[in-house]
């Protein structure tokens, strides 16, 4: 389409007539632009023409044409942008260092992936609008593994190609369905769980929800690997706040289930006002869906002396700052207890508020019965007490119990990803088997009416034998 | 015609249409430039946004590429360098033409800027507006001390503070936009007032967009993104069920559905532009309205949902309509009932397909085909009115035509409806029944009037498009084509500028053999009388005209009044105005070459480039012109001539209306708008005080110290309209028409007579009326079927002269039976010798197997 646009621009700019051209100063900028981008691209497509004809050498990348032909067969692994790169990141690796063919699919120009230069994985940046959805609907792939819930669902703009023979979720967040909007994982054939404990939880929704039963299967959670190998990689940090006293790292989710929707900003002022150091941290999503609501968070917060924003992709330094953090219904709770072993304040969200998500269907929904296990729980009663509750969480919680709860939860901690590589492969050779089946089976039908036919012509043949 | 004529010129027109419209509501030329600029930022505003993101996608985009690039290049060499570069873009989706995508927001904004600029450059309606303080709106301004104008600066000082204002700006950005706006004001330094302020208003707006996007006046709001989120979510929801549940008969009902209601509008666009709202009512809108209604709910029932709402709609409205149609014509009041049950029908409609557009999800495929089909609806429309004009050639061309344009639209529209709207068909049919609506005198001037040239870029554009179409999936090969088409554009542009050139050099050589006759001509008995050749447009000999059931009584009666010498059975060799004139002019039968360059040549003889001009001039005769410019394109070579007057630019103004009377006539050819039947011309004819006639006044009464040549065509009687379609009162229309003639002849004949006794005079019909058969060019008749007064109504002419010398011009006008033989004649008159006779054409007419032989009808 675009090329056709193109055409239409070219036609424009191409035909010899008088021009009729006239600058003005708002557009000028962008005419001198278009003219040296222009220019560049005469220059790249002579080179393009002058190697394709002059040096037909071929190079490392165009030996294995084979997999261009049959890409088709290869899987895909879609991400929604960058934020999701810590679940993918060890999985591509794996994917790389096990020489195996592969598709990435991202909606984010800043996704990290893009910037990978291998043969072996076939990157593609496609744009958020319809007109990218409309062909990620119809992509072909034996197997595709997402971390997007609702893809298929009504009220999602990605509809499940149905030219994907097998459709794998994985979790991007110590979270777990729950925390998803109601049809999350109904058109996937597959969860990818991080712990048997989210097993019931998703039997349970299905169950409320009369949908297909999806195949479960623990590997673990790459995102904590990836964060745990940053943070290993992490050992010296610069500190932006005066280390006088404990830092208090803040980090709302967004919506109905933030803390800041909730509470307000007022704690964040009646901590500082109490000495503590604060970092806040918000979800990215907040930016995209609540800028407004996120601006005069920013206002209201931004004359406190000691709070500072963060605004790093990964959280990764701020949690090494922080000594204890103050949170919601985020995932971030479980990253900063079983990455950083330091206890965790939840800030209790009413289930009323979230009528649009999966946990309706739960009698109470996992982080929320372990929220006593990785610190304190504070609700509306209780906030004014805030200041006092991080003191004794800070020296009474013991760590140990984090630890424990790790391990009891998360599978594979620190190298989930070959587990999840075999897992596809196996479901990639299992469609594969399949349709080559399907092929034998349709063979033998052929053979067998042959055969049939030619049973039938011998007996005709017989009985006139027998009446001559 | 220029590229221009295929993307500036419709929109000078509909802003022409937009400022004539606000002037009509403000009373003022002023308040209706600033509303007009007003205007045309709020229509640009989506495609800005558009443009706006394009932008940012670009910056993002480049900002990614840049650093990883520079690495590669550091890394990297050679092919592998380039290799490398390649690879990354493929990742990436890009190509490094993509960075034109900066030139979006140019390409909203310069369109309609030059549209302003040739509309307001061009207007006579503004020249002589008075304005306190500024002063003649179609001038310049002279404000600083009756030297320096002021309202440049103006417009610079706020185009540079627009530009200081706008965020995100680099340094090499303003310096480059600050040399821009210096340009800017050199250009336009000598503008006219008018134009200066439509641009300033322009920028003037961008300074408060920019304020405003610096959030100097912005209000905090308080955060509901849930509410609206769950209100989307619900709409898409109900979207995609809807859609799943839809059958493929709701959806060929519901395409049906839109044709029909296609059909009502176009019908009424027929009414409102011939009949006019007093007897709007007719049968076809409500049928059509009625079968668009009835599809959608047929295709509702197909998709079994939101059926009652639909059924109580069509039980309110039926019968209230079915009531108020059947009563009895009443005159024309607001409450008429014929007009209340059209509009309540279609209202009716559009709910009904209002409520399926809705709830339907965006396809695009379907988009394209919905745009196309709705307007190849309309292209067909016209296309079977004008079925007689249009030869295999051109129909094939028309069609082509008739897909490109709405694929063009398609595309250009695609990223802003896929965006931000939810009446995806509905506005792609309404958008394409205006692009068509727009484009059809663009079109109609490619196809009829002007040039090859233009029928070569439309071609090459054709071929581009469909060439890319073929290529859609092969992304490297179309860059390729790209390098291809532009070495065979440009040498093919070349190529037709030296043909024409040489067509050009041969004529010249022609004609300047041809004047050496005249050199070989005795001059001592030359005298040199004024002549007045007056061309009467489509009237025929006075038989013919009788024949035809016109009372020739009162033109005999004015002729002999006259004293004018009337010759019988007279007859063109050229069945149209301008090949009647031409062959006339230049004492040749026919041209050679294409159709489209015969028209060239036909117009630059009509121009004066004629032997008789140039021999006329070569005599010491200075020659006059009051000719429109139809007849002689854009060239003169007569010593005097007005150029367009402002008849001819009341039509631009009324362009509009002109194109609705044309769709509503059904036709598009020539004459729309030069139609003196319809009566919602009175404009036009009232405002003639610069007009062609006052300027041939003016050329009788003054004193000539020449002797004067002055040819002039009328606009009367004026021949049926050409549409191939004979009306019920087309004679009737031209004896109401041809009474009006009669008046304005007899007005000019008067002030001859006072001021210019002694003169020739001669009254020439350039061809006949077409009152009868198909009231066109009998194109599917067969010879036998052909009658004498079918050929005399196409080529039969009249011709009268007034003599100074009647006894002299007896000498040499015993053979006059021809156009073609009146110069002949009065050439052998001035030198009173019989040689110029031997230029005299063979009277031999033949058209479409039938022969008019010497008089004589074989």
């Amino acid at each position: 389409m675009f090329n056709i646009f193109l055409m239409a621009l070219y036609i424009v700019i191409a035909i010899p007539f008088n021009a009729h051209a006239y600058l003005d100063p708002a557009s000028g900028n962008a005419l001198v632009s278009a003219l040296i981008a222009l220019a560049g691209t005469s220059i790249y497509m002579c080179k393009s023409l002058f190697y394709k004809i002059f040096n037909r050498q071929p190079t490392s990348f165009s030996t294995d044409t084979t997999q261009l032909t049959n890409a088709d067969k290869t899987l895909i692994i879609f991400s929604e942008g960058k934020n999701y790169w810590s679940t993918f990141r060890p999985i591509v690796n794996e994917l790389i260092k096990k020489k195996i063919y592969f598709r990435y699919f991202t909606l984010d120009v800043y996704d990290p992936a893009l910037c990978i230069d291998s043969k072996f994985m076939q990157s593609k940046l496609f744009s958020k609008n319809r007109r990218s959805f409309a062909k990620l609907a119809k992509i072909k792939a034996p197997v595709m593994l997402a971390t997007t819930p609702n893809i298929g669902a009504l009220n999602y703009p990605m509809k499940r190609s149905l030219q994907v023979g097998h459709l794998v979720h994985i979790f991007h967040a110590m979270a777990n369905i729950a925390d998803y909007r109601k049809g999350s994982l109904d058109y996937y054939d597959s969860v990818i769980m991080v712990g048997d404990h989210e097993k019931i939880p998703i039997r349970m929704v299905e169950a409320a929800r009369q949908t297909k039963k999806k195949e479960l299967v623990t590997c673990g959670l790459p995102y904590l690997d990836d964060l745990y190998r940053q943070k290993q990689d992490l050992k010296t940090i610069e500190t932006d706040l005066n280390k006088i006293s404990t830092t208090i790292l803040v980090a709302p989710s967004w919506g109905n289930k933030g803390c800041f929707s909730e509470y307000g900003t007022d704690f964040v002022e009646h901590l500082s006002q109490a000495g503590y150091a604060i970092i806040i941290r918000v979800h990215p999503h907040s930016q995209i869906f609540e800028p407004d609501a996120l601006s005069h968070w920013q206002e209201t917060t931004s004359k406190l002396p000691n709070v500072i924003w963060d605004t790093e992709t990964f959280g990764t330094k701020a949690m090494q700052q922080a000594d204890i953090l103050i949170s919601d219904t985020s995932s971030i709770r479980f990253d900063f207890a079983f990455l950083y072993n330091k206890p965790v304040i939840t800030l209790d969200i009413p289930i009323e508020s979230r009528e649009e998500y999966e946990a309706v269907y739960l009698d109470q929904p996992w982080t929320e019965m372990v929220a006593n296990q990785i610190g304190a729980v504070v609700n509306h009663e209780s906030i004014d007490n805030l200041s006092e509750i991080v003191n004794s969480t800070l020296h009474d919680f013991p760590r140990q119990k984090l630890k424990k709860l790790r391990d009891a939860t998360v599978a594979n901690f620190g190298n989930s990803a070959p587990e999840i590589v075999s897992y596809i492969l196996k479901k990639i050779n299992e469609k594969q088997i399949t349709s080559i089946d399907s092929k034998i089976i349709e063979e033998l039908h052929e053979v067998k009416q042959k055969l049939a036919e030619m049973h039938k012509e011998i007996k005709d043949l017989q009985a006139a034998q027998q009446k001559n | 015609m220029s590229f221009y004529h295929y993307t500036i010129f419709p929109l000078e027109q509909f802003l022409a249409f937009l400022l004539s419209l606000l002037h009509g509501i403000t009373g003022s030329y002023l308040l209706a430039i600033i509303l007009l600029s007003v205007v045309v930022r709020i229509i640009t505003t989506p495609l800005e946004k558009i443009a706006h993101k394009s932008v940012i996608k670009e910056q993002a985009i480049s900002s990614v590429l840049t650093p990883q690039i520079a690495q590669l290049k550091k890394t990297f060499k050679g092919e592998e360098r380039h290799e490398a570069i390649k690879r990354l873009y493929t990742r990436y989706c890009y190509h490094p033409v993509y960075a034109v995508r900066s030139m979006f927001g140019l390409l909203v904004q310069l369109p309609f800027f030059l549209a302003a600029f040739f509309m307001i450059s061009e207007s006579t309606a503004i020249e002589g507006v008075i304005v306190p303080l500024i002063g003649d709106l179609g001038q310049q301004d002279k404000l600083l001390w009756g030297v320096v104008n002021l309202l440049p600066f103006i417009m610079t000082g706020v185009n540079l503070l627009a530009l200081y204002s706008t965020p995100h700006f680099s340094k090499k950005d303003y310096i480059q936009g600050v040399c821009i706006a210096f340009l800017f004001l050199v250009l336009l330094y000598s503008s006219p007032a008018a134009l200066l302020i439509y641009w300033t208003v322009n920028n003037l707006i961008s300074l408060c967009k920019n304020f405003l996007s610096l959030n100097f006046f912005s209000k905090k709001r308080k955060f509901k993104v849930t509410k609206k989120e769950k209100k989307v979510a619900k709409q898409s929801q109900e979207a995609t069920l809807f859609w799943q549940e839809e059958s493929h008969y709701g959806q060929i009902l519901r395409l049906g559905a839109y044709f029909f209601f296609f059909f009502a509008l176009q019908e009424i666009i027929c009414l409102l532009a011939i009949e006019g709202w007093e007897t709007i009512a007719s049968k076809k809108v409500f049928a059509f309205s009625g079968l668009s209604l009835g599809l959608t709910i047929a295709s509702l029932y197909a998709k079994k949902a939101k059926l009652k709402f639909l059924i109580l709609l069509l039980l309110c409205v039926f019968p209230v309509t079915c009531w108020a149609y059947y009563l009895p014509r009443k005159p024309y009041h607001i409450l008429n009932p014929n007009l209340l049950a059209i509009v309540f029908l279609l209202l009716a409609s559009v709910i009904a397909l209002l409520s399926r557009v809705k709830q339907h999800n965006f396809n695009t495929k379907e988009y394209f085909l919905y745009t196309l089909l709705a307007s190849l609806v309309g292209f067909v429309f016209h296309w079977s009115n004008n079925i007689d004009y249009l030869s295999l050639e051109t129909t094939s061309l028309y069609f082509i035509i008739a897909i490109i344009l709405p694929l063009i639209f398609c595309t250009l529209t695609f990223a802003f409806l896929c965006n931000t709207s939810k009446y995806i068909h509905l506005e792609g049919i309404g958008a394409c029944c205006l692009l068509s609506f727009l484009f059809l005198p663009t079109v109609h001037e490619v196809l009829i009037w002007n040039n090859y040239l233009a029928e070569y870029a439309l071609l090459l554009s054709i071929l581009f498009i469909l060439i890319s179409f073929l290529l859609y999936k092969k992304k490297e090969t179309i860059y390729v084509f790209f390098g291809i088409a532009i070495l065979a554009n440009s040498f093919s542009g070349f190529s037709q500028i030296i043909s024409s050139q040489k067509t050009n050099q041969q004529t010249n050589k022609t004609l300047a053999k041809r004047l050496n006759f005249t050199k070989k001509l005795a001059t001592d008995k030359l005298v040199k009388p004024n002549i007045y050749f007056l061309i009467a447009e489509s009237t025929p000999d006075l038989t013919t005209t009788e024949q035809l059931g016109v009372s020739t009584e009162k033109m005999t009666g004015l002729l002999k009044k006259y004293d004018f010498k009337i010759y019988n059975s007279t007859y063109s060799l050229g069945r149209n105005s301008l090949s009647s004139v031409s062959t006339t002019l230049n004492l040749m039968k026919g041209i050679k070459g294409k159709s489209a360059a015969r028209k060239v040549i036909a117009r630059k003889i009509n121009a004066g480039d004629s032997f008789v001009n140039r021999w006329l001039q070569t005599i010491g005769y200075h020659t006059v012109s009051a000719m429109k410019p139809f007849m002689t394109g854009e060239y003169n070579y007569y010593d005097e001539y007005p150029g367009s007057l402002s008849a001819q630019k009341q039509i631009q103004w009324d362009f509009f209306k002109i194109i609705l009377q044309g769709i509503g006539q059904r036709e598009f050819k020539f004459d729309i708008g030069f139609n003196n039947n319809s009566d919602s011309n009175k404009k036009t004819d009232s405002s003639q005080k610069n007009d062609y006639e006052q300027f041939l006044e003016e050329v009788i009464k003054r004193n000539k110290a020449n002797p004067t040549f002055v040819i002039y065509h009328g606009k009367v009687p004026m021949h049926s309209q050409n549409s191939g379609v004979c009306r019920e009162d087309e004679t009737e229309r031209y004896i109401k028409s041809y009474k009006k003639g009669l008046i304005l002849l007899e007005k000019k004949l008067a002030l001859l007579r006072k001021y210019d006794p002694t003169s020739i005079v001669v009254i020439m019909g350039d061809h006949g009326p077409y009152l009868r058969g198909d009231c066109t060019v009998l194109k599917n008749y067969q010879p036998e079927q052909i009658t004498e007064l079918l050929m005399r109504d196409r080529i039969g002419t009249l011709v009268a002269i007034h003599w100074p010398n009647k006894n002299k011009a007896a000498k040499y006008d015993k053979k006059l039976l021809l156009n073609q033989d009146i110069f002949p004649i009065i050439f052998s008159y001035l030198y009173d010798s019989p040689k110029p006779l031997s230029l005299q054409l063979k009277p031999v007419a033949t058209f479409f197997g039938r022969t008019i032989d010497n008089g004589k009808f074989l």
